[in-house]
């Protein structure tokens, strides 16, 4: 779990920040006010993804040859041949200009071109993170709209402790556990990795081999994060319960069910939709230690690897990657945002 | 995995079975044995090798002299493909092939090192290539040894397949399976639950719990490995300018010798190791065989009294805190850097803070990455450091990394290959006799006299020699060779190569029993510098076809 | 408009322009602190999590006099290494035979202090920048907001390892470094909320009579966001806890005996596929509670401040 998780938790009620044009002729400017501020970051993650990993302690060379016996010449072969030969300035043009070709360099460790690495390493990512999502905004939303309808119930009470158990949890710890229980003493879930190496499956055998090995990271990515999504749905479903129009919903003979699909979720979805959009580039990122747990081979580990090193172009290539995608989904959520916003389509 | 540029253990590990040389390290120690070269002779400068006869590489080519001398000339001619293994080449003047199966090295001076480790790779492959460094060669490999990789999926797993063409004949399994492992639990609970047949790399706590597991049986071999306490001599470069910041007190070999004898080395094996593990003096260890010496005469054993004593003496009075003053009277504090990341050496950190207060020398712990230990050690910003060296069989190397000539070029370290930043020219010379005496007894004798000079200077309390811990699984390989371990993939490989050798020579029957068994497997496990593992599989080919 | 705004006003609807006697001001604050404690007492989860911290942070504070530090030493302590719980020690011992529940004790103060002053530190940055932010309007606000969403971006948990390695190990750097990945939240809260308290008519009449920005933001802004800043500060502290194990677990932590530090020993000597559960299980057990503890709290004072959640 990450701590932005939390805070963003604890700013539950508050969604958007409070810019205050809600007509909708005032749609575009806001649009485009959005994209120069997308612009800009991708800038600076630009800049930053060069310059802020140069500070990281650690020689490249040294370090890819550790251990192993080496001469000087070798020494300066590798150095001339990284470009780490040249200075700062020209290694940043010339990192710009192979940028723009959509060259994002060759790894110092794989040996192999970044961008080869990075697609490799997307998908497996990708999958464990959204089927992850998929799973946590599902359990959390219908979770918690139960639980604010039976307020002070015992699923209310339960799913809450429950829910904030798991939350409190290292998620690290929790795979670990699961691991250890699954795979260590009932041998019913593997043990890690994606697919069973060298079984060449197709069709049905092989997604049931995917789904067998997803079991354990869904379920740990799940655990610790359907909390917020369940939390965040109850607390809004609780605030629009107590809305007037609700009473007039009933007054008018509308039975509770009907009014609670009709009216409260539709509306209490409303800050939890956004909420979620914002946390998709945080769980990317949480994923990193859960890759470690289960030998998941996806870019958080990927990235983590590079600090060590440090393989700057693949540290610049996940880094860009990975902060353009947080750049758009908020960008995304922004839009979303701003186009359901019933204050401003009714306005 | 290309074996001219490849530069991490994943891909040094998965081009030991793949490639052969014309010498190979061969049971139980690791010494120089027959590979693709049946026998060799030395006439000062001038190796003669004698290629096996009708050897072929996996796609049936004929493996000649010619590969063997086309590989040695791109290394010595071509810098971007001396990457890898530059430094075989270092001191080579011609490599020629004589006839077809008769190659013939020269070398600038004489060596005591057999030039003959170099992978071989197909010239008729890779001659014709318009960039070979960049080849990947993850495909359809074509090589010499037991198993040629044939499909690869990045950061996931290795299928390796049986080579028919292989001297020691067509491996009995049908292929191995290397599989990349980021959770070394995760990778023991595979093993235990016999999903992988093979894991190694096993920590103390690992090996000692798979001891008692059904259908595995751990494997200890010795390691050439050795773990030290480095004390910062005062650094110097090349020219012998000064460079980094090691303290001044560090210099006083009285201190530096006073630090060693206050270090209970054996309750670190006991403790750290559980007992998985030798202590000794020096850098070359007991597995080290024949090198190894304990140097009885020289040794100053375990003792903080002595120790103390030693620093009475000298003058390093003790404060009202008790920890004693250097000679002007401020007080000692020494900074001791490790790698916080891994298991052993904090632990062992937290051994050394307390011994060194015993005999009044206080010490600031200082855990870092290993990238910044590196380098502040090779910049010789550092008082003490961890710092552990794995050597090859040969001793010539560690002795190597400790002569005045491996020191950094310049102040800011870059390109030093020393251990310790430490120059001795009598330990140079000494050092220059041995790379060049062919002799084993003189050659040996003439390491030991440099080590008592090495010993003598305290610039590396030596801790200990970790063993190499292996695991494998009986139900699925039948027996296991042990040879001298040090880099363990290296040897996994060569050893697995002969689990299936020896499974397939030892009788027709084993494949009777093999058809009572599903499948059989055996699986190695390398945990890679990086922190990545690896798994073998080895399928046995008729049950391949069972399976589908 | 946001939710949070529209919330908040409707709790300060009654609120008046405060007094300017200093007395009845301090008055005034105890009896606001009585009611809120007997609110919060009514708070049975709220009250649960108290105690639970008190019994902690009295453990980690009384740790020197219930077991000497000496026993933390492994040259000193000669028990059987890994030894499965016992009589003499509860929860067994560890690689190098020291006593868990010792080292849980000791570990706690690390993880505790790490916890709650990497928290004070992201607080106090988020709520400068934030309230700086909400505070001033034009480009003074849009470069501050770039920053923070900026920080927002990036995937804290890499800029927090990544500061780990720039800097020397140690408490004080991963104090900064969890403190500096996580103060960008804080700061859109604090701005949003300094943007709504801002429209209100005491706020704009004392602009209107000429008070300076620090009298506005110190004297009318920063009381009004206090309440908010206090419940996410309870609830962050829980993340930061977990922040450090993580850390901890992925090889950067600060070398002391911290819960993440014995989860991660645990881990790397291999007790967890041993079979050594008393190792891997308490320190795990520890966050948990203590996590769960702040986060109880939070819930509460949550609450309170904010009515309309009052029973959640």
């Amino acid at each position: 779990m990450s701590e932005t998780e939390l805070i963003q938790m604890s700013e539950t009620p508050g969604v958007v920040d409070g810019e205050t044009s809600t007509r909708s002729s005032t749609y575009l400017r806001y649009v485009a006010n959005k994209l120069v501020g997308v612009a800009i970051s991708l800038i600076l993650v630009v800049l930053m993804s060069f310059f802020a990993f140069r500070i990281l302690p650690g020689d490249p060379v040294a370090s890819l040859t550790r251990g192993r016996p080496v001469l000087g010449p070798q020494l300066a072969q590798l150095k001339k041949e990284f470009g780490l030969d040249q200075p700062l300035w020209t290694q940043f043009v010339i990192y710009l200009e192979h940028l723009f070709q959509g060259d994002l360099g060759e790894s110092y460790t794989y040996r192999a071109p970044v961008s080869d690495l990075i697609m490799d390493y997307l998908f497996p990512t990708l999958l464990l993170t959204t089927v992850s999502a998929a799973i946590a905004i599902t359990l959390g939303l219908w979770v918690g709209q139960r639980a604010a309808w039976r307020r002070g119930s015992w699923f209310d009470n339960l799913s809450t402790g429950t829910a904030l158990v798991f939350w409190s949890m290292p998620t690290f710890w929790f795979g670990l556990i699961l691991l250890l229980i699954f795979a260590g003493m009932l041998h019913i879930l593997p043990a890690g990795g994606m697919v069973t190496p060298g079984a060449n499956l197709t069709g049905f055998p092989y997604l049931w081999d995917l789904i067998r090995h997803l079991a354990l990271p869904v379920a740990t990515m799940v655990a610790v994060s359907y909390a917020q999504y369940s939390l965040i749905m109850r607390a809004s479903l609780i605030e629009e319960m107590s809305s007037d129009y609700l009473t007039t919903a009933r007054a008018k003979g509308l039975t509770d069910d009907a009014v609670r699909r009709r009216h409260a979720v539709p509306n209490a979805l409303l800050p939890t939709v956004t909420i979620v959009f914002l946390q998709i580039g945080g769980l990317i990122a949480g994923a990193v230690t859960v890759e470690t747990v289960f030998s998941w081979p996806g870019l958080g580990f990927l990235t983590f690897q590079a600090l060590s090193g440090p393989d700057l172009p693949l540290l610049q290539g996940t880094f860009v990657v990975f902060s353009s995608i947080i750049i758009l989904t908020n960008f995304a959520a922004d839009l979303v945002y701003r186009a359901i916003d019933p204050r401003v389509t009714t306005a | 995995m290309n074996p001219f540029t490849m530069l991490n253990q994943a891909s040094f590990d998965l081009a030991q079975i793949q490639y052969e040389s014309l010498v190979m390290p061969t049971a139980p120690d690791g010494a120089d044995g027959p590979g693709l070269a049946e026998k060799w002779t030395v006439d000062g400068n001038t190796w003669t090798f004698e290629l096996r006869p009708d050897l072929k590489w996996s796609d049936g080519e004929d493996l000649t002299a010619e590969d063997v001398a086309w590989n040695y000339n791109t290394i010595m001619t071509n810098p971007k493909l001396a990457i890898s293994n530059g430094n075989l080449g270092d001191n080579l003047a011609s490599v020629t092939a004589v006839d077809e199966d008769t190659v013939e090295i020269v070398t600038e001076t004489p060596q005591a090192i057999n030039p003959g480790k170099l992978y071989i790779v197909p010239k008729h492959i890779w001659a014709d290539m318009e960039s070979p460094e960049t080849y990947e060669n993850t495909e359809d490999v074509v090589g010499s040894g037991p198993f040629v990789m044939s499909a690869y999926s990045r950061g996931v797993s290795a299928h390796m397949k049986a080579n028919p063409y292989n001297w020691r004949g067509a491996p009995k399994l049908d292929g191995i399976e290397v599989i990349s492992y980021k959770n070394k639990d995760a990778e023991v609970l595979a093993l235990k639950s016999g999903e992988i047949d093979w894991s190694n790399r096993l920590t103390a706590s690992q090996f000692d719990s798979l001891a008692g597991a059904a259908n595995i049986e751990p494997v200890e071999t010795g390691g050439g490995r050795y773990l030290g306490l480095s004390m910062n001599v005062g650094s110097t470069t090349l020219d012998g300018t000064p460079m980094g910041d090691g303290a001044a007190v560090l210099q006083d070999v009285v201190v530096r010798k006073a630090i060693r004898q206050a270090l209970d080395t054996q309750q670190l094996v006991d403790k750290v190791l559980n007992g998985h593990g030798w202590t000794g003096p020096e850098i070359l260890g007991p597995p080290t065989k024949p090198y190894y010496s304990d140097y009885e005469d020289i040794v100053d054993p375990y003792s903080p009294d002595a120790a103390n004593e030693a620093l009475d003496n000298a003058g390093y009075t003790k404060g009202a805190d008790g920890y004693r003053m250097d000679k002007e009277g401020k007080p000692i504090n020494l900074r001791l850097t490790f790698d916080g990341s891994g298991a052993a050496e904090p632990q062992i950190a937290s051994f050394i803070e307390p011994w060194l207060k015993e005999i009044g020398i206080k010490v600031t712990l200082m855990p870092q990455s290993i990238d910044q230990r590196d380098q502040e050690r090779h910049s010789g910003n550092y008082d003490l450091t961890l710092n552990g060296w794995g050597n090859p069989i040969d001793p010539d190397y560690m002795l190597y990394i400790n002569t005045c000539g491996s020191r950094a070029p310049a102040a800011d370290g870059a390109g030093n290959g020393s251990a310790d930043n430490w120059c001795d020219p009598e330990f140079d010379e000494l050092y220059k006799q041995q790379h060049v005496e062919l002799d084993q007894d003189k050659r040996t004798k003439l390491v030991q006299d440099a080590l008592s000079i090495h010993y003598e200077a305290a610039v590396v309390a030596v801790l200990y020699y970790p063993a190499a811990l292996q695991a494998y699984r009986t139900d699925r390989i039948a027996h296991v060779t042990k040879i001298q371990n040090d880099f363990t993939a290296y040897q996994t490989f060569h050893d697995l190569t002969l689990v299936s050798q020896e499974e397939g020579t030892s009788s027709s029957s084993s494949s009777g029993e093999g058809a009572s068994w599903p499948w059989i497997v055996a699986i190695a496990a390398l945990v890679v510098v990086a922190g990545i593992v690896t798994i073998v599989v080895i399928r046995r080919r008729q049950t391949a076809t069972d399976r589908e | 408009m946001s939710i949070t705004e529209q919330t908040t006003d409707a709790k300060s609807a009654g609120a008046r322009p405060l007094a300017s006697a200093k007395k009845l001001t301090r008055a005034r604050r105890r009896q606001r602190l009585q009611e809120f404690w007997a609110a919060f007492r009514q708070s049975r989860t709220g009250m649960l999590g108290l105690v639970i911290l008190v019994i902690f942070i009295g453990l980690a504070l009384a740790a020197p006099w219930i077991a000497d530090e000496s026993l933390l030493d492994p040259t000193k302590v000669h028990n059987t290494l890994n030894a499965p719980p016992s009589w003499e020690h509860p929860l067994g011992t560890d690689p190098l035979g020291r006593s868990v529940l010792v080292m849980l004790m000791w570990g706690a103060r690390v993880s505790l202090t790490v916890g709650i002053a990497a928290t004070v530190m992201s607080v106090l940055i988020g709520t400068v920048f934030g309230l700086l932010a909400g505070h001033f309007i034009g480009w003074r606000s849009s470069v501050l907001m770039r920053i923070v969403d900026f920080f927002l971006v990036i995937p804290s948990l890499l800029l927090a390892i990544v500061l780990a390695s720039v800097l020397q190990r140690g408490l004080l750097t991963l104090i900064i470094a969890i403190g500096a990945a996580s103060w960008a939240g804080t700061a859109r809260l604090v701005r949003s909320q300094t943007l709504s308290i801002e429209t209100r008519g005491y706020v704009k009449r004392a602009t209107a009579l000429g008070a300076g920005h620090a009298h506005i933001m110190g004297k009318h802004v920063l009381p009004g966001v206090m309440p908010l800043v206090l419940t996410s500060t309870s609830l962050a502290i829980g993340s930061a806890i977990n922040a450090e194990a993580t850390l901890s677990f992925l090889g950067i932590g600060s070398g002391d005996t911290s819960w993440g530090a014995m989860l991660q020993t645990a881990l790397s000597s291999g007790a967890a596929t041993a079979g050594y559960w008393w190792m891997v299980f308490p320190p795990g057990v520890a966050i948990v509670v203590v996590v769960l503890a702040f986060t109880l709290v939070g819930r509460a004072v949550e609450s309170i401040v904010n009515p309309k959640l009052r029973g959640r």
